[in-house]
């Protein structure tokens, strides 16, 4: 039987079992919509302090990594006029993520495309900017075709120095981890909290969960579809949950075509594949981001790639591809 | 529900034949009475128990099945709050800034109104819970593109 945490007694019962201690924080960072969620038996670790701690986190990556702040750890990088130059760890971190993000999709997953995003239209923030309307977009977007890798394979030109705490790449490369940060600081804030009974991390949509107590009470997550209301839901018991989409950040260009924030390295404009959403289920936050954005990049004939671990996609026509596949047993689809 | 206690015996006052023979008649439609009453009230524990037993199968049945029963909203606002076990609550701390301006400012831990925030004291905590609990179409969080 499920045991049921809040549970309480009126004051006074004798034998009544101390009730579990929860902590939960909705915070804006990193241009969109956080969560942390933290409980702990009474008689465990305090749960304000985790919250708070992964709270830190999440604002230490995002003033070091964000784009949209001059003085960033980041855009220094990017300004620097040295080839060599040593960065904080944190920003390392990041960026060995995204390196091996780049690996794992053979070059998809770009953190060279920031100067293609900038022409495309992103070069300032939109987080309160409306998006533009998907259905129209659609209509006028180029032909759908799977986005590639770049030509010139500029993302193998950097390396990065783990012992030195160095990256280095040809002066002018300019850098962006915004495919892979959020998985990645997602996974990082999880390792603070282990020690929980249950537990879960939301960066925007890309979320982390777990603890014993999960696995008892499961979270229930919906898989908020690209036209409003959800297409799915998940009863997620551990590991991690990510979509990657085009329809939240989309706008229109001053020339009128409409551009997104996911770009096609080898044509350098937004990847209009035929795909508008793709969620993925992974025991990582950083997988689940990685094979999310990977497969919306390839189009509606890589959504079989969802299958080993589970997941779903929408495509243009409002069809969703569902993959429920749960050999680990951490989550299932609810009715 | 259907009715289960029967209708008494016809009259029987009127009926009753005198002397002895009339009271030992009455005798025993007084206690036929008596075991009508004692089988309705069997018969009405019966069913009260049988419906009790059905809704105690369904509720494990539903719980057996995994269904999170833990429910609410998505919140938006900043906030934090800590529910402890002497009934205390709200720890509260400042809000991150934007990826876009960095701005700070302070959060209160009242001020979203999600499922596990809002409380005042450790009581609160529980009744909003359980009101959560008893809802099942609210997810505990949501996974999208941003």
């Amino acid at each position: 039987m499920t045991a049921v945490p809040s549970l309480r007694f009126p004051a006074g019962t004798r034998d009544a079992p101390a009730p579990p201690l929860r902590a939960a924080s909705t915070f804006r960072a990193l241009g969109t919509a956080c969560r942390v969620v933290v409980e702990s038996p009474s008689s465990g670790p305090d749960p304000g302090a985790a919250v708070a701690a992964v709270r830190d986190l999440v604002a230490e990556a995002q003033r070091r990594l964000t784009r949209f702040a001059p003085d960033s750890d980041l855009m220094l990088l990017n300004r620097a006029r040295e080839e060599t130059v040593v960065v904080h760890p944190l920003v390392l971190d990041a960026l060995g993520a995204a390196q091996a993000a780049t690996a794992r999709t053979e070059g998809l997953l770009d953190p060279t495309v920031l100067p293609a995003l900038v022409a495309e239209g992103y070069a300032e923030s939109r987080r309160d900017a409306r998006p533009a309307g998907l259905l129209a977009a659609l209509r006028d977007a180029p032909t759908r075709r799977p986005a590639a890798p770049a030509h010139d394979g500029r993302w193998r030109s950097v390396r990065l120095g783990r012992r030195e705490r160095t990256v280095t790449r040809p002066v002018g490369v300019q850098l962006d981890v915004g495919a892979t940060a959020k998985g990645w600081l997602a996974d990082r804030a999880a390792a603070l909290l282990h020690p929980f009974a249950r537990w879960a991390v939301d960066l925007g949509g890309d979320l982390r969960v777990g603890g014993p107590g999960a696995r008892t009470r499961p979270f229930a997550v919906d898989v908020a579809g690209p036209l409003g209301g959800p297409v799915g839901r998940v009863l997620l018991s551990g590991g991690a949950i990510a979509t990657s989409g085009i329809d939240r950040r989309i706008w229109r260009r001053p020339d009128g075509r409409p551009a997104h924030h996911l770009i096609d390295p080898s044509s350098g404009r937004s990847a209009w594949t035929g795909l508008l959403t793709v969620t993925a289920l992974a025991p990582t936050a950083e997988e689940a981001e990685i094979l999310a954005g990977a497969t919306l990049l390839r189009g509606p004939a890589a959504v079989d790639a969802l299958a080993p671990r589970g997941g779903l996609a929408v495509d243009e026509h409002g069809v969703v591809l569902r993959h429920a596949t749960d050999r680990a047993g951490a989550w299932r689809w609810s009715a | 529900m259907h009715r289960v206690t029967p209708d008494p015996p016809a009259p029987e006052r009127d009926a009753a034949p005198p002397g002895d023979a009339g009271e030992r008649a009455r005798l025993a439609r007084a206690l036929q009475r008596r075991r009508f009453r004692r089988r309705a009230a069997i018969a009405t524990a019966g069913s009260t128990a049988a419906t009790f037993l059905v809704v105690l199968v369904l509720l494990g049945a539903r719980v057996a099945s995994g269904d999170d029963p833990r429910l609410g909203t998505v919140a938006s606002g900043a906030a934090t709050s800590t529910t402890t076990s002497d009934g205390s609550d709200a720890t509260s701390g400042a809000t991150t800034g934007s990826e876009d301006d960095g701005d700070a400012s302070s959060a209160t831990a009242d001020g979203d109104g999600s499922w596990d925030d809002g409380t005042s004291s450790g009581d609160a905590g529980s009744a909003a819970a359980s009101a959560g609990d008893a809802a099942s179409s609210s997810p505990d969080l949501t996974t999208r593109s941003s």
